[in-house]
């Protein structure tokens, strides 16, 4: 639409491999991301989204190259698919310290704040392991917000969220994009995809099997699921 | 200073999570038992030397398991959860990371130190009625430092012992193994005039050191050997090792 338009990459991934043992994890993925986009990661389980988030996020060593944009690990807000809260302290506490670690504590009232939005509000001295999975997924999404980050990375956000809280999830995904925001988003839940996403990158195997924008899988395809099952089954003929 | 202070901080919200009051409460129990023997002994005690040899007797094997087993407890819960992972994926580094935790186990190797040092002189001055200056009189600073230094490295034992299993259970069972192992040394080489084993394996030289009241070169040189070369298994450990994700375990 813009031909001048200078595209701007947040995470540029290029050639990485990454090996369990003798299994082959990912094998030479490249991929960019765009800023202001939400990139949803799709493929079935054990195809290598959560590998790929691992790579980005260095918890675990891999060949190739990975470049942030100007913005270091701290700046990102993060969601993993296993939390990772200390499950007997209470959710302020936990925000408390995710909060030091990324910017330096932030004060009583930006945390309320963030607690509220989630709509946590009233909960805070609760301990981690007496809140439902769906609220603790709540807790990971303040956790995120936490510096008002402009790229957030959310490995499979939807797991154990009830419908209202996929909704819930929904309209923040979509406002923080309106403000501007990157998203990387790795799920198989393409209805939900098919709302959010700009841009699908299909992982199946270890491989990036396609990488298109939104727009342009409805144009060819109609919808996701389609363009899913299409690259799945000639990849597996392969 | 942010890298020694910002973990710090963190390790210190940390402390006061339930379960690691909890388990301070049942450390706290496994205490009465040598401090009972202790008041027992009193009966018979007649001066103030002779009382801090007992008290060094009584409270030192507990002290050491209580460093160990409270730290690799408490660590424990760090991988077992995945709150080490997230802070690592949120940006802490994994030298700070070990350096909130060495931090916080020289606090409390401190604390428990002034604990059983309050107890010394808590006994002597309503047991024997003894002044504070006659009662300090045996307390040099190499006491202090011996005694801070092996707590230090028990505290160390027991990270060394999750950041290898990456499992509470087998650092919990491992621990008190180790040292029964070695205490059997201790046993063998009872009558022997020779004590290789007693002397320089690490529980051991753990124990005496925590028992010297002077410089004693030896125990010394083993327990900071055993202290150097545990921290850097830990970070060489930490920072080689993928952190997957448990689903990925």
């Amino acid at each position: 639409m813009f031909p001048n338009t200078k595209i701007i990459y947040m995470v540029t991934i290029e050639h990485v491999k990454k090996n369990y043992g003798k299994a082959s994890i990912l094998k030479d993925v490249s991929l960019h991301v765009k800023k202001g986009r939400i990139l949803c990661l799709l493929g079935p389980n054990g195809s290598g989204k959560s590998t790929l988030i691992n790579c980005i996020l260095s918890l675990v060593k891999y060949g190739g190259i990975i470049r942030y944009n100007n913005f270091t690990k701290k700046d990102i807000g993060l969601i993993l698919e296993d939390e990772g809260f200390c499950k007997d302290m209470n959710i302020y506490n936990n925000l408390r310290i995710d909060s030091m670690v990324k910017k330096g504590l932030i004060s009583k009232d930006e945390l309320q704040q963030l607690i509220a939005k989630v709509e946590l509000a009233g909960q805070e001295k609760k301990l981690v392991n007496k809140l439902s999975m769906g609220m603790r997924k709540r807790l990971s999404i303040a956790s995120a917000l936490i510096n008002d980050p402009d790229i957030l990375i959310w490995d499979e956000p939807y797991n154990s969220l009830d419908p209202e809280g996929i909704i819930f999830l929904r309209e923040l995904i979509i406002s923080l994009n309106k403000k501007g925001k990157t998203l990387i988003i790795s799920t198989h839940l393409l209805a939900e995809v098919e709302k959010i996403a700009d841009d699908i990158a299909l992982i199946y195997n270890g491989e990036i099997l396609s990488v298109m924008e939104m727009n342009k899988i409805i144009e060819q395809f109609e919808n996701l699921e389609n363009f899913y099952l299409h690259h799945i089954k000639n990849s597996k003929k392969v | 200073m942010s890298h020694i202070i910002l973990p710090l901080k963190v390790e210190f919200i940390k402390l006061f999570r339930k379960s690691n009051v909890l388990f301070l409460l049942v450390l706290a129990y496994l205490y009465l038992t040598p401090i009972s023997t202790l008041l027992q002994e009193t009966k018979t005690i007649s001066n103030a030397l002779e009382l801090y040899t007992q008290s060094q007797i009584s409270l030192s094997i507990i002290s050491l398991l209580v460093m160990a087993i409270f730290f690799t407890n408490s660590i424990g819960n760090d991988f077992v959860e995945g709150s080490y992972r997230k802070l690592i994926a949120i940006g802490l580094n994994k030298k700070e990371y070990i350096i909130g935790k060495l931090l916080l186990t020289l606090l409390f190797s401190t604390l428990i130190f002034g604990m059983n040092l309050s107890l010394y002189l808590i006994l002597g001055i309503t047991k024997l009625d003894t002044s504070l200056s006659m009662l300090s009189s045996h307390l040099t600073v190499a006491l202090v430092l011996n005694q801070i230094l092996s707590l230090f490295t028990a505290g160390v034992f027991g990270f060394l012992f999750i950041a290898v299993f990456r499992n509470r259970v087998v650092g919990l069972v491992f621990f008190p193994l180790w040292l029964s192992i070695e205490f059997t040394f201790r046993l063998m080489e009872y009558h022997s005039e020779i004590k290789i084993l007693t002397t320089f394996s690490p529980g051991n030289a753990l124990f005496n050191l925590y028992n010297t009241l002077n410089i004693e070169f030896i125990p010394l040189i083993i327990v900071v050997t055993t202290c150097i070369l545990f921290i850097t298994i830990i970070y060489q450990n930490l920072k080689h090792r993928d952190e997957k994700s448990q689903q990925l375990q």
